[in-house]
């Protein structure tokens, strides 16, 4: 004979025998005594919290003609054939497999049959959050004009998922998850039972590990029963469970108050290496920080003893930690709770957030990540303060290495030998060349931008690889006879193809050669493009003012020589002063919002829109197929 | 590798194979276990033996004697009293499992027990799942059921509760160490390489053709160039890293080694140095460096970044767009230094 | 192993067994066909692990020409081995096993060599034990299944109904089947049956339609013997094993109501007929019913149905008996049209206890042996 599982042979035969369902059970007793039964029932709650097992004592209940007290008497032969799944009224249905219109439809239609041999017939509908909406239709028409004698209970761990038009149909009832005191009463109960010892503090650990779930606890009471000659002890609970024990918890949760995060990471370090479970842990961790918040909110909230530690444990734990942190560290509890699900490696998950927690502090200081920038200035490592000349040197020094790296990259086609002491590079800020710009647009039409179109894969075929690669979120977005608008989806690579003049000078050579006349490349940001199109609608309207040969303004340094990057370089200088907000984009000659189409700066003339309408429509078609995917801050 | 599955169970997993031959020898198999573990934990090779142990006509101190015509069919996946299941694609759909279900109603084709072996349990469609719930919950007398699983949270809590969760050990870093190192794996890869798996085969496989040094190198040069703030790691992305991302296996590798360096300059930013502790131990200087360049947060921000990409290849996410976006991003969080 | 044989009479043994084969498989070994070669002859197996079949041939019988040079055993491609063998050129054919699991197929000019896996590979088979068998008359059998297998449960959700519960208690062998809106059942008592053999067991429904399909082609009786986890028919030549189904039937015996408060006697065919033409619109409405009404006092039977989009129907029944309380009952047409079906050209008495408990059909004659049950629908 096989081993019976625990929860197989303990499942309860009568509503009393019911762990931690009290008013649920009294309720449907109620209504069995008083004869009051509804056509139909939803028992929602989470998972082993006794949905089924009330189901089939209901279907027992309704139909024993034996009934006291509204229990079943589990003798009479409907009561066992039912026990035994046999009696062919009672139809325990699970809706993941048979979760379409068709199979609903043939309940429906059954439903109508008589009973064979009980008084009435019960369905009971597991995981009915399985159901397809048109199979949920159907079960409504069934609900609505519910067949006499026809009991439907439906089960669910997700009453969320059910419609609405259903839960009004239905008598509900909420199972509660089932509390450590009953899941602990009901161990004792079952282990007094077997005469089987046990160590308390053991059946605590399997009581809280169960989170809720009475068929949890009794599966991991089985386990740890099978490990030892029938006795529960405290360690085999623990190792099973994955749990840690309190005082590794303690240790643990000192060091983060006291943000000692090396210790703190070693800590992780031990528990990992035991192989204690991740997700138990953040959980443990959670209910341990609960404890403590609870216990300084007042020490009568909580039950020291079901939790392990002693009361001077938790004055010195309540102490060492204002509660705002404990709230904090329960929501990136929380976070990296969802986060872990996904992973199949938790161990970097957990020392993050250790690294975390232990930056959670008391004064007010946003931990998240947007708000990074603005944190604690002083942490900063020293720098030079950034003045113009410094920056300039950076900036070539830069150019001057990307150029290198990507001639080593033309002629090794490989590894790139590192410099060692790379300088640090910050805020370098190029600025659009309106310049260059605006003299395309005021030649742009459609069929030049759809030639170019057509002629970018080949332009990009005469480049380098990495000159490819910057180019790969890019997009031609307006072109005239003799030169191209491209819009970079990132400000970063705006600014790094703006200084680059390999890049631009193959992109023109290639045009050319393709083209056969003299070909311009201009390079925007893409989210300021929209701007910078309107604008130019606005300040220009019909007159074009700029020559196309764009060649006569003061900026014109990007596409020259690199010797000329200095003084583009201090064109852009007072950006990278440090009081200028520290945006990633490049500044633009007007504030502009990120996706202003409509309402540009309220002084400009209104776009005369006769005459604008060639490049604005093509531009503006082209614009309305480019979905930005990233927003770029 | 000619060894034998008992030995390998045994060698990978001894707690949980005495564990669980204490439990046959007082008749106490539950009908429905888990065992969880990450990949090369030897979960399957657990199964396997217990399959092995349950099936063999003379086992030997407790041990099964693989010659007899049961080891044998076993051995060859000819037994047609153990059934199994695994992921095809990424899941396992309602219909892969309804032989399943199917042979739960039958008997068993010639003794009297049955067992079931379903792998990659945390794979089943929630449709998949809750079908089998009813067979799991009580099977008939001789049933067993063993579900595997890498990632339990990812195992639908109703299946959980219906079975005996057994979590393989970790196995050790030096055992683990010493494997690669008498497949002369180099040193530098065998310390990466224990940070992304316990799976010596899964090791070989990625050493095949020298991909994985590369692998390591690539990554490495784009994590010296990222963490500088340079934009040239945007370039890197495409010229080494895409080169190298050539199936999905390997590209989720490549997410996981950038992970992987993140986490120890996060480690060694705090203080850890222990090379023991660590996998990109020729980067440690360069992140020693960081330690002082960059504030914690930043860094924080930078490591929490490469957490949340890694499932998004999960999601159908192109390889390149997630490297790509996340080179920016780190930059970005790297050159925004305190300019209020 | 090696043995030459008549090609012709060889590949109708082929045929016999391949009914058993598919080429989907969990189990890789059973896309293969088992041959087992010994001086008494060859048995052939296939098996798509619900059920199996074997063949065997017969050294003895001169129909194929068979000798057996060496003994042996092989698993071969099940498709591949037949479709060459029905290809090949002569009247005979020899097959050989060379080295390891490799044949070599000749036949004339021809030669094929095919990769094959050890038979020691193949499911293991129950071992048959005359002294445990029974016997059932050919058309006994084809009966007791085409009688009950109608009230096999097609729905997934309750696995144990789709097959058919048989019994063997002191001699009396039992049939039933059921969906659980309807039930079937024939029992038969066999006279010559050692007393000490009793069994209990749910065999498919499909097992037994495929069975059904097999013994029509022969005519010996069939030996019946039940193991652990197989049952295994024996008919000629032929070896016919399936699988159980596990778990509780439900009890059935209670089902039947013993007592009636009104009967009605008429015969099958006729009955059959009149529902036909009844369900023409019974089959419009959604709720697909036909109503009795029994008014004994006047000796009517009437039954009517209606579809609320066509029309209405209304047939009086000749009857040959009827006695009890008045009584209009509703039901499904087409249960009651399986239910006649299986009775054939006969008069049933039909019992009613209500409206809403179901109610019985058996054959005037022989009444014991087989019953039918039908649960009303309830229209109110």
């Amino acid at each position: 004979m096989s081993y019976q599982a625990l929860y197989r042979v303990w499942r309860p035969q009568r509503f009393d025998e019911l762990v931690g369902q009290q008013i649920v059970t009294q309720t449907l007793k109620n209504a069995i005594i008083t004869n009051q039964i509804s056509h139909a029932y939803l028992f929602a709650g989470p998972r082993g919290t006794g949905k089924t097992s009330a189901a089939k004592i209901f279907a027992k209940a309704v139909n024993c003609h034996h009934s006291k007290d509204g229990e079943p008497c589990n003798q009479c032969d409907i009561c066992q054939a039912i026990t035994k799944g046999q009696l062919n009224d009672v139809i325990e249905i699970d809706a993941a497999s048979n979760n379409g219109v068709e199979e609903i439809r043939d309940i429906r239609d059954k439903a109508k049959y008589a009973p064979t041999q009980a008084d009435y017939k019960v369905y009971i509908i597991d995981e009915v959050h399985m159901l397809s909406t048109g199979a949920f239709n159907a079960l409504l028409k069934t609900l609505e004009e519910p067949p006499a004698n026809v009991i439907f209970i439906l089960a669910t761990t997700e009453p969320h998922k059910i419609p609405l038009t259903i839960i009004s149909r239905v008598q509900r009832f909420d199972f509660r998850r089932i509390s450590a005191q009953d899941a602990f009463d009901r161990m004792k109960y079952i282990l007094d039972q077997k005469k089987v010892d046990y160590e308390e503090k053991a059946l605590w650990v399997i009581a809280n590990a169960a989170e809720g779930g009475m068929r949890d606890a009794l599966s991991i009471l089985d386990q740890v029963l099978s490990f030892s000659d029938n006795e529960v002890k405290l360690d085999d609970a623990l190792l099973v469970t994955g749990s840690v024990t309190k005082q590794l918890l303690k240790k643990y949760f000192l060091e983060l108050a006291h943000h000692e995060s090396a210790n703190a990471l070693d800590t992780m370090k031990d528990i990992l290496t035991e192989g204690k479970d991740g997700q138990r842990f953040i959980e443990d961790l959670i209910s341990f920080i609960r404890d403590v918040l609870l216990y300084q909110e007042s020490p009568d909230l909580i039950s020291v003893a079901a939790t392990g530690l002693k009361d001077e444990d938790f004055k010195s734990l309540s102490a060492a930690v204002s509660a705002t942190s404990l709230y904090r560290m329960i929501d990136e509890l929380n976070d990296i709770q969802e986060e872990m699900r996904f992973t199949t490696h938790p161990d970097v998950y957990l020392e993050v957030l250790t690294v975390k927690l232990c930056q959670i502090k008391d004064q007010p200081t946003p931990a998240d990540a947007q708000a990074v920038p603005q944190q604690d200035t002083t942490a900063q490592p020293a720098q030079p303060s950034p003045a113009a000349d410094a920056t300039i040197k950076q900036l070539q020094q830069e150019v001057q290495q990307l150029q290198q790296t990507v001639q080593q990259l033309k002629t090794s086609g490989g590894a790139v030998a590192k410099k060692p002491a790379q300088p640090r590079v910050k805020q370098r800020k190029v600025q659009v060349n309106l310049g260059q710009i605006y003299p395309v647009l005021g030649a742009a039409t459609r069929k030049d931008l759809v030639n170019i179109q057509n002629l970018w894969e080949d332009m990009l075929n005469h480049l380098t690889v990495p000159q490819r690669s910057l180019l790969h979120v890019s997009k031609p977005v307006a072109a005239s006879a003799t030169g191209v608008i491209v819009a970079f989806n990132y400000a970063f690579l705006f600014q790094e193809a703006t200084t680059d003049d390999n890049l631009i000078a193959a992109m023109e050579g290639a045009f050319q050669q393709l083209m056969g006349t003299e070909y311009k490349v201009v390079f925007v940001p893409k989210n300021k493009w929209p701007q910078i199109r309107q604008n130019y609608i606005k300040e220009h309207g019909l007159d074009r003012r700029k020559p196309a040969t764009g060649k006569t303004t003061a900026s014109a340094a990007p596409k020259s020589a690199a010797s000329q990057a200095p003084s583009q370089a201090t064109t852009a200088a007072p950006a990278s002063q440090p009081t200028v907000p520290a945006s990633p984009e490049p500044p633009l000659p007007e504030e502009p919002p990120v996706d202003g189409d409509d309402d540009g700066p309220a002084d400009n003339q209104p776009a005369h829109s006769a005459a604008s309408q060639d490049p604005v429509t093509a531009a503006k078609q082209l614009f309305g197929d480019d979905i930005v995917k990233i927003e770029d801050n | 590798m000619a060894e034998e599955p008992q030995e390998r169970a045994e060698r990978l997993q001894p707690r949980i194979v005495a564990r669980l031959k204490r439990i046959l020898d007082k008749h106490e198999l539950a009908h429905a276990y888990l065992f969880v573990g990450p990949d090369g934990s030897g979960k399957l090779e657990v199964a396997r033996w217990l399959a092995l142990r349950l099936f063999c006509l003379h086992p030997q101190d407790g041990e099964p004697d693989l010659t007899c015509a049961e080891c044998q069919r076993i051995l060859s996946g000819n037994h047609p009293d153990i059934v199994t299941a695994a992921a095809e694609g990424r899941q396992i759909k309602v219909d892969e499992i309804r032989h399943l279900k199917a042979e739960f109603t039958k008997s068993a084709m010639e003794g009297s027990q049955k067992l079931f072996i379903i792998q990659d349990a945390d794979k089943m469609t929630t449709g998949a799942a809750n079908s089998l719930l009813k067979f799991i919950e009580e099977p008939g007398p001789g049933v067993y059921i063993l579900m595997l699983t890498t990632n339990k949270s990812a195992v639908l809590p109703t299946i959980r509760s219906r079975t005996q969760v057994i979590e393989m050990q970790p196995l050790r870093r030096a055992d683990l160490l010493d494997q690669l190192a008498a497949l002369e794996i180099p040193k530098g890869q065998r310390l990466v390489a224990i940070g992304l798996t316990d799976s010596v085969q899964q090791v070989q496989e990625w050493c095949a053709d020298g991909w994985f040094a590369q692998a390591v190198t690539g990554v490495s040069q784009w994590f010296n160039s990222v963490s500088q703030g340079n934009m040239l790691a945007f370039v890197e992305v495409q010229t080494k890293l895409v080169k190298l991302a050539t199936d999905r296996d390997k590209q989720q590798v490549l997410l996981d080694l950038i992970t992987l360096i993140w986490r120890d300059a996060l480690l060694v930013a705090n203080g850890i140095s222990d090379p023991d502790r660590l996998h990109f131990v020729n980067e440690q200087g360069q992140m020693q460096a960081l330690a002082g360049q960059y504030s914690m947060a930043q860094l924080l921000t930078v490591s929490q970044l490469t957490l949340e990409i890694r499932h998004l290849l999960g999601q159908n996410v192109n390889f390149q767009n997630i490297v790509e976006q996340l080179t920016i991003r780190i930059v970005q969080t790297l050159r925004a230094v305190g300019a209020e | 192993m090696k043995f030459t044989i008549n090609r012709p009479a060889f590949i109708s043994q082929l045929n016999n067994v391949l009914r058993a084969i598919s080429s989907k498989t969990t189990i890789p070994i059973l896309t293969g066909l088992k041959m087992v070669v010994d001086k008494e002859g060859i048995i052939l197996t296939g098996s798509n692990s619900d059920i199996t079949i074997e063949s065997v041939i017969e050294a003895s019988d001169t129909d194929y020409d068979l000798t057996v040079e060496d003994p042996g055993a092989i698993v071969l491609p099940a498709r591949f081995f037949s479709e060459i063998v029905k290809k090949l050129p002569d009247k005979q054919v020899t097959i050989e096993v060379t080295s390891g699991f490799q044949a070599d197929i000749t036949s004339g000019t021809a030669k094929f060599q095919i990769n094959g896996q050890d038979a020691e590979n193949f499911p293991h088979l129950p071992e048959v034990e005359t002294n445990k068998t029974i016997t059932l008359p050919n058309d006994v059998l084809k009966e007791v299944i085409r009688q009950t297998v109608i009230a096999v449960s097609k729905q997934e959700s309750r696995p144990i109904l789709a097959g058919i519960h048989i019994t063997l208690h002191d001699g009396l062998l039992t049939a039933v089947a059921t969906d659980s809106h309807r039930l079937a059942q024939r029992k038969v008592t066999l006279n010559d049956v050692d007393n000490g053999i009793d069994f209990d067991v749910i065999i498919p429904g499909k097992s037994m339609n495929e069975l059904s399909g097999m013994i029509s082609d022969v005519d010996e009786d069939v030996q019946v013997q039940v193991t652990e986890n197989q049952i295994l028919f024996i008919f000629g030549n032929t070896h016919f094993y399936s699988r159980l189904l596990e778990g509780n039937y439900p009890e059935t015996s209670q089902l039947i109501p013993d007592t009636a408060d009104t009967t009605v006697e008429l015969d099958a065919g006729t009955f059959l007929a009149s529902i036909e033409r009844a369900s023409l619109l019974s089959h419009e409405s959604r709720n697909d019913v036909v109503k009795l009404t029994l008014n004994p006092d006047e000796n009517l039977v009437r039954i009517s149905s209606d579809s609320p989009d066509i029309g209405t129907v209304e047939e009086e029944v000749a009857t040959t008996s009827l006695d009890g309380n008045d009584l209009e009952i509703s039901f499904n047409p087409n249960y009651m049209k399986d239910a006649l079906r299986s009775f054939g050209q006969t008069t049933v008495k039909i019992a009613f206890t209500s409206a809403l408990r179901p109610f019985t059909l058996v054959p005037t004659e022989d009444g014991e042996n087989f019953v039918h049950l039908i649960t009303p629908v309830r229209t109110f």
